[in-house]
């Protein structure tokens, strides 16, 4: 008889281990930006979001002369009225919508954001909610202002999770939790990769101009971070490319410059496993909000740790953590 | 003769110039920068790290001087831990509510290090944006903000004078 309930004890264990953790998450597109999948019970909705590029700065370069409000507004509506700044607003708007969409349609009560909590502790997403609500108070004093182009700044300064969270009514943004997703301990790789992304910098610069003029600078950059928002390192034939005409005394500097996009691929293979570990442990429905550059690793775990081949959480990783 | 010499005249005149000077485009941004902005993030990121720590200490030290208090609300974060702890991870724009509290210069070093890091990421240049926006609408059309601006054009064309100074 024991030996009867010990088998049928296993035979349990057995079908329903499997359940539990192991079981596929099932990844589904949920709309242009949102993949949605089962985790622990619960859905995880993740939101990769592109980081705006430099139309901010030309708005402000405009708006440097400007000494009235009329001025002000008039420049904006100008700016406004171009093709390109029109194509990117769209973009930010429509990523903005999924997002608040989501948050107001399901029963989200946590985000996981790209930082640690130590980070979170000093500039949280709650603060850049509330600068985000700041500014568009601000903005609203500014005569001859447009609603509609007052909310096309805003697209242009802050990311979609400040807007969509900022644009949320008070009941549905207490419920939700926000989770700094990363530790210091697997982001300390990415500071050392900041460093010595500075220290390289600078030796480039400092050789500036006989050894490398401002133009070849700015293509090495352009290619550099290329292969940094893309996660990799530089191939061989872009390093040739950015090499072209450069005084050879230069080429060892931008060589090793040129590295710091290996490290800070190495760097984020370290921090996206953390992520998604800790995004995995969560319970509840929940939205993991990262920037694109992190898609790939961050998916790519996820399903795994979802298959049940993920390598056990580093030392303090484990648990869900609120904030 | 004399369209030979004025030819070659003009020339003299263009060729300290010509391929050293930045885009017209460019120029005319940086002019009209000096009066009434911050410098652009693509400046801050392209200068030496001393040069870029520089021109971050003197904002926080011009943040911080009695007269400008009524621009504090443009610096949005108002923790006061940040007086007492200093963390490599601080994003830059923390480092100007650090630099008033006189007994904590090395906490303040240690973030204008972070931040000259932070600036130097394509990455971070909406938060770099976002304070000159700031900045802007705050001092709209108000002459209290004229005197900050003085002090502040005179560090813009030293920074656009290393800028400059680089190309030649």
């Amino acid at each position: 008889m024991t030996f009867l309930r010990a088998a049928l004890f296993f035979l349990v264990l057995f079908f329903f281990l499997p359940l539990n953790r192991a079981k596929a998450c099932n990844f589904q597109s949920h709309g242009n930006s949102v993949n949605v999948a089962t985790i622990n019970g619960g859905q995880v909705f993740t939101h990769f979001s592109r980081h705006l590029r430099g139309q901010g700065e030309e708005l402000m370069a405009l708006l440097g002369a400007t000494t009235t409000p009329e001025d002000y507004a008039k420049t904006v509506r100008e700016f406004f009225d171009r093709p390109d700044i029109v194509q990117v607003i769209e973009r930010e708007r429509a990523e903005t919508a999924a997002l608040r969409e989501l948050l107001q349609s399901q029963a989200i009560s946590w985000v996981g954001i790209e930082a640690t909590p130590e980070m979170e502790a000093y500039h949280s997403l709650e603060a850049s909610v509330a600068e985000y609500r700041h500014m568009k108070q601000q903005l609203s004093t500014v005569p001859n202002l447009p609603p509609e182009r007052l909310r096309d700044i805003l697209h242009l300064f802050y990311r979609s999770d400040s807007i969509a969270l900022g644009e949320l009514a008070p009941e549905v943004a207490n419920r939700i939790r926000t989770i700094p997703l990363e530790t210091e301990e697997a982001r300390a790789p990415y500071y050392q990769a900041q460093r010595l992304n500075e220290e390289s910098f600078d030796h480039i610069v400092s050789l500036a101009p006989n050894g490398i003029s401002q133009e070849q600078i700015d293509r090495a950059e352009e290619v550099y971070y290329v292969a940094r928002s893309e996660n990799r390192a530089l191939t061989q034939a872009e390093i040739d490319r950015a090499l072209e005409g450069v005084n050879p005394s230069a080429h060892d500097a931008l060589r090793a410059y040129f590295s710091n996009a290996e490290s800070y691929a190495e760097a984020n293979a370290g921090r996206e496993q953390v992520i998604s570990e800790r995004a995995f442990a969560q319970s509840g429905d929940g939205v993991i909000l990262m920037g694109e550059t992190h898609r790939n690793g961050v998916q790519r775990n996820l399903e795994a740790l979802c298959n049940g081949a993920a390598s056990p959480a580093p030392a303090g990783t484990q648990g869900p953590d609120e904030t | 003769m004399v369209i030979l010499r004025a030819f070659i005249f003009i020339l003299l005149i263009l060729l300290p110039t010509l391929g050293t000077s930045l885009p017209v485009k460019n120029m005319e941004k940086s002019k009209s920068q000096t009066a009434r902005d911050l410098i652009e993030f693509s400046q801050l990121a392209r200068l030496h790290s001393k040069h870029r720590k520089a021109y971050i200490n003197y904002l926080v030290k011009l943040f911080s001087e009695p007269q400008y208090k009524f621009l504090s609300p443009i610096l949005l974060t108002k923790n006061k831990e940040l007086k007492t702890k200093c963390h490599p991870a601080l994003f830059g724009k923390e480092i100007w509510i650090s630099s008033s509290d006189q007994n904590s210069l090395n906490f303040c070093k240690k973030n204008i290090d972070s931040a000259s890091r932070y600036f130097l990421e394509p990455r971070n240049q909406t938060e770099w944006d976002r304070l000159r926006m700031s900045l802007k609408v705050k001092c709209l059309g108000k002459e209290d903000c004229i005197q900050f601006y003085k002090k502040l054009s005179r560090l813009n064309k030293k920074v656009i004078r290393i800028l400059t100074r680089k190309k030649k």
